[in-house]
């Protein structure tokens, strides 16, 4: 199999770690995704599908327990990615894994609403955890 | 009141040939000699279409009477390409200047010439008579210059004089240039084939450049064919074959050049041109031996006196002619005088065992000859003079020959080892300036604004040894020039005057250049390509004028760079200041229209509203709407992501929808008008403008009941029971608009009861994520806890203790603020 070629984002408030493990490629985010980071995020989740794609990988986990905010500007590049993986071929297709952490007010909104997008492939697993 | 130091403009092409650089040396030492300032002013051939010629000649016109008193002009070299008579008119633009033209003559201006013919004729004739040479082609320089085509007639004239036929096939035309005699070489091998055994070229340049082309061809020279030059430069004595030439005396063309330009300072009316003689140097490359001395006394010569000093007195005459010519053709720069002590002394020291002179005079003046950086090897040739009369006397004597052998051979040794440190210490003074010039070139590379390239300069010029340089760029053309370098060793003040701007005509600004003593400056034009950039004065230090070329090179092409670096810094602050302006218009565009279409002073049955939006200046996006209809009232809150005249365009679109929809049918139900505005949404951006875009939003239908229909994601509802006085928070189940097609199967209407006294609060996230200084937000549980501490109070008021404490938490606005206040009376 190829190796990832999805660059890690490490800035001074925000991190996004890629992995691949077997089919499923994971991503961990933390920190706070605001202005600072909007363009490089929304390339990154550009570049996400065709990735995903190359590699095929059958599952994509995103976890967002650590992610302490995300502005609107960047959670438009999760919603370019869904709309994306959503409107893939059938044999393309991919599930997508959210973890998110219920302490996180703007996650339940927004992953929920995100999640409704395409429910047929993306499930929310929430947690409970204390925020550091 | 002190008379003013004269100052002197030479005109010269470039300095990195032996011809200007003689000519300059010689103008040079007569200024020192008079007390004279001297600008020499390299700004190329006119009109040359070589070496950048052309595009460097702007430095000429800066010549005015107010920054030199009279000019020397370089006419040889300048003219090339425009002939004398238009050179003659070029020269009237510096009228009144008094002017004096070196190498060629020019109407109504006094001028230096050389009597090219009588040099030419002997070198042909020497040629035909000594060598027997029948084929000699001849190489002429270039048609418009007239020493050129003097040296071209004479060849004429001599094959006519000789009886030898003249065969225009056997004639090229050149340019001066080296490349040009390799061109003629390959015209009359190659394309014309014809024979010739000998060539004579109008200049050096050529005859070398032909030299080296037959030497490719393994022609070998003087066997196969020999050559002549003109002119004497130094490279053609070091060349493979030492030249033969003809050589006209420089320096002195540049001493007379500027004598007669100082007469016609002080008044006097000169009107004749001086000629000076040019006389044949014989070396290899015609055939000769570069040492031959003298031919000897025929051996049958019987002395009356065969003693050394016998000989030395009946041939001392005879000794000192041969060391003058070998002197002459060797290496002019020899004094005549010390080779004269160095063949007396040799013969008192032969005559009398007690003196010891020979050696000493001569390690003297070879240690002499050294420092001045002449030819010390060319010293060879003299104790080759000496060894051949000092034999005549001591043939027969083994004793005494090899006393003299002795005394030779230590001369030699003397010479020989003063030589080698010579081209030693030549070599390493060369490979200093060499490293200076590389390394001063590689920090240019890296200089990235003017003044960069301005202390890279001053640090270059401090280590090559100038004393004081100024630099110059133009500014509006070629009229006015500010001066980026002033270094002036020897002046304090020179330094004030950076950064001045002052009419270029002048040089330099007023009362720059101190007045305590004479200076030469070379000066040097900036260009990159077609673009004059500015002028550099640059004190004489070093006296090879291919560094002061080199310099040029280098700086002007850093100060291109840098200019290009600051013009692009300029270029993109100006674009930043106009997409700052664009976007600050923007940014005022679409804060007009999302204020604009904002409902005012609504009237509804049965309930209290207030509202307030507060734009950022940074994102914006947000919506909201009241829009009340028999019956019930329909309320919309969202944010558009992003920010900028196409989030309020969306926004708009949003607004538009609704309303027509609504206003259709109030009673529809909110997720079928939420399915519209996406697909309206979804067609216009996501289709028509390529964009990926969408919002957050809630339509609530409130009716008179209290009944509250509502759908679409965004920020939870607040609603204050007035029952229970708490706060209940109401989440909003769905999706975003504008994100994807078709949204339907996230849509769901969801339904909540308001009693009477309850209060409802929509916001968006510019409430609930406002930042303090700490990077803390202000929170959904602030929120709550602030509505609840005056929900029982006004509409108004809920709405402004809100805000008010929205502002007291935010450090920086960076998102709008938006908070709807309803208060459901029943």
């Amino acid at each position: 199999m190829s190796e990832l070629e999805l660059a890690e984002i490490q800035e001074a408030e925000f991190v996004l770690r890629p992995r691949l493990d077997g089919r499923c490629l994971h991503l961990v985010l933390s920190g706070s995704a605001d202005g600072q980071v909007e363009s490089i995020l929304i390339q990154f989740f550009r570049r996400l599908h065709a990735e995903a794609l190359r590699l095929g990988v059958r599952e994509v986990v995103v976890d967002l327990q650590r992610l302490d905010f995300m502005n609107s500007s960047c959670f438009k590049g999760f919603i370019v990615w869904i709309d994306a993986a959503s409107s893939a071929h059938v044999l393309d297709r991919y599930r997508i894994r959210l973890r998110s952490n219920t302490s996180f007010h703007w996650q339940v909104r927004s992953l929920d609403a995100l999640r409704r997008m395409a429910p047929s492939i993306i499930d929310v697993e929430s947690i409970a955890e204390a925020v550091p | 009141m002190s008379r003013r130091r004269p100052r002197i403009g030479l005109l010269v092409d470039w300095l990195e040939d032996e011809y200007q650089n003689k000519v300059f040396a010689g103008v040079d030492a007569e200024a020192q000699a008079n007390g004279v300032s001297l600008y020499c002013l390299t700004g190329g051939i006119l009109r040359s279409p070589f070496r950048f010629g052309a595009r460097r000649n702007f430095i000429y016109d800066l010549i005015s009477p107010e920054c030199v008193d009279a000019l020397v002009i370089m006419s040889g070299t300048l003219g090339n390409y425009v002939g004398p008579s238009r050179l003659a008119r070029y020269c009237e633009r510096f009228r009144p200047l008094p002017m004096c033209s070196v190498g060629v003559a020019l109407d109504g201006i006094p001028s230096v010439l050389v009597d090219n013919a009588t040099g030419m004729r002997d070198a042909i004739g020497h040629l035909i008579e000594f060598h027997g040479y029948r084929k000699i082609a001849f190489i002429r320089g270039p048609g418009v210059n007239e020493e050129a085509e003097d040296r071209y007639r004479v060849y004429r004239e001599v094959l006519a004089d000789h009886g030898l036929p003249f065969n225009p096939e056997l004639v090229t035309l050149g340019n001066f240039q080296a490349s040009s005699g390799a061109e003629s070489i390959r015209t009359m091998m190659d394309v014309r084939r014809v024979a010739f055994d000998a060539i004579v070229a109008a200049n050096d340049f050529m005859a070398l450049g032909a030299l080296d082309a037959l030497m490719a061809r393994g022609v070998r020279i003087p066997q196969d064919v020999a050559i002549i030059g003109f002119d004497d430069i130094r490279e053609g004595r070091f060349a493979p074959s030492p030249l033969t030439t003809v050589r006209q005396p420089l320096d002195r063309q540049g001493k007379l050049a500027l004598e007669l330009a100082l007469a016609q300072l002080e008044g006097e009316t000169i009107t004749d041109h001086v000629i000076l003689n040019t006389e044949l140097v014989r070396r290899q490359s015609c055939g000769c031996s570069s040492y031959d001395a003298p031919e000897r006394p025929a051996p049958e010569v019987k002395l009356e006196d065969a003693t050394l000093l016998g000989t030395f007195q009946t041939y001392r005459a005879d000794i000192l002619a041969g060391v003058t010519q070998v002197i002459w053709a060797s290496s002019p720069d020899i004094d005549v005088s010390s080779a004269v002590q160095i063949v007396d002394a040799f013969y008192n020291e032969i005559a009398d065992k007690d003196v010891e002179e020979f050696l000493p005079t001569l390690d003297s003046a070879v240690h002499a000859a050294a420092e001045t950086g002449g030819n010390v090897d060319a010293w060879q040739a003299i104790v080759t003079v000496l060894r051949q009369y000092a034999l005549l006397a001591v043939d027969d004597e083994a004793d005494k020959r090899a006393e003299v052998e002795e005394k030779l051979h230590e001369a030699r040794a003397i010479i020989g080892g003063a030589a080698e440190r010579a081209q030693a210490r030549k070599r390493l003074q060369m490979e200093h300036w060499s490293r200076i010039l590389r390394k001063s070139g590689e920090a240019h590379f890296t200089s990235l604004d003017v003044s960069a390239v301005m202390n890279t300069v001053q640090e270059q010029i401090i280590r090559l040894g100038i004393q004081s340089a100024y630099l110059a760029i133009f500014e509006d053309g070629q009229g006015t020039a500010r001066l980026v370098l002033t270094y002036d060793t020897r002046s304090g003040e020179a330094e004030s005057h950076r950064g001045e701007v002052y009419p270029a005509k002048l040089l330099v600004p007023p009362n720059t250049l101190g007045t305590d003593s004479r200076r030469t400056y070379v000066v040097e034009p900036l260009f990159f390509e077609n673009e004059q950039l500015g002028f550099m004065l640059l004190e004489l230090g070093p006296t090879e004028g291919v560094i002061y070329e080199t310099l040029r090179d280098q700086i002007g092409s850093a100060l291109k760079g840098a200019l290009l670096v600051q013009q692009l810094v300029e270029e993109t602050a100006r674009r930043e200041m106009a997409e700052r302006d664009r976007l600050q218009k923007e940014m005022e565009i679409a804060e007009r229209i999302q204020t604009s279409i904002l409902p005012r002073n609504v009237e509804i049955p049965g309930m209290d509203a207030a509202a307030v939006m507060l734009p950022a200046s940074e994102v914006g996006g947000d919506y909201y709407d009241i829009l009340p209809y028999d019956g019930l009232c329909w309320f919309g809150i969202g944010d558009v992501a992003g920010h900028g005249l196409r989030t309020g365009l969306i926004m708009l679109m949003i607004e538009s929808v609704v309303l027509a929809l609504t206003a259709n049918d109030p009673w529809v139900e909110p997720r079928n008008v939420l399915r519209i505005v996406n697909k309206v949404i979804c067609t216009n951006v996501h289709d028509r403008l390529g964009q990926d875009e969408h919002a957050t939003l809630t339509l609530l239908r409130i009716d008179r009941e209290g009944r509250v229909t509502f759908s679409g994601a965004h920020e939870d509802i607040l609603v204050f029971r007035s029952r229970t006085r708490r706060c209940e928070t109401i989440t909003t189940p769905g999706t975003w608009v504008g994100a994807v097609p078709d949204i339907e199967a996230g849509l769901i209407d969801s339904e909540q009861r308001l009693d009477p006294g309850d209060v409802l609060l929509l916001y968006t996230d510019g409430v609930t994520e406002a930042m303090d200084e700490n990077q803390r937000q202000f929170g959904i549980e602030r929120l709550r806890s602030e509505f609840e501490s005056v929900a029982e109070q006004s509409v108004e008021a809920i709405r402004d203790h809100i805000l008010s404490q929205v502002r007291s938490h935010t450090a920086r606005q960076t998102d709008d603020v938006t908070v709807v206040v309803l208060r459901f009376r029943g």
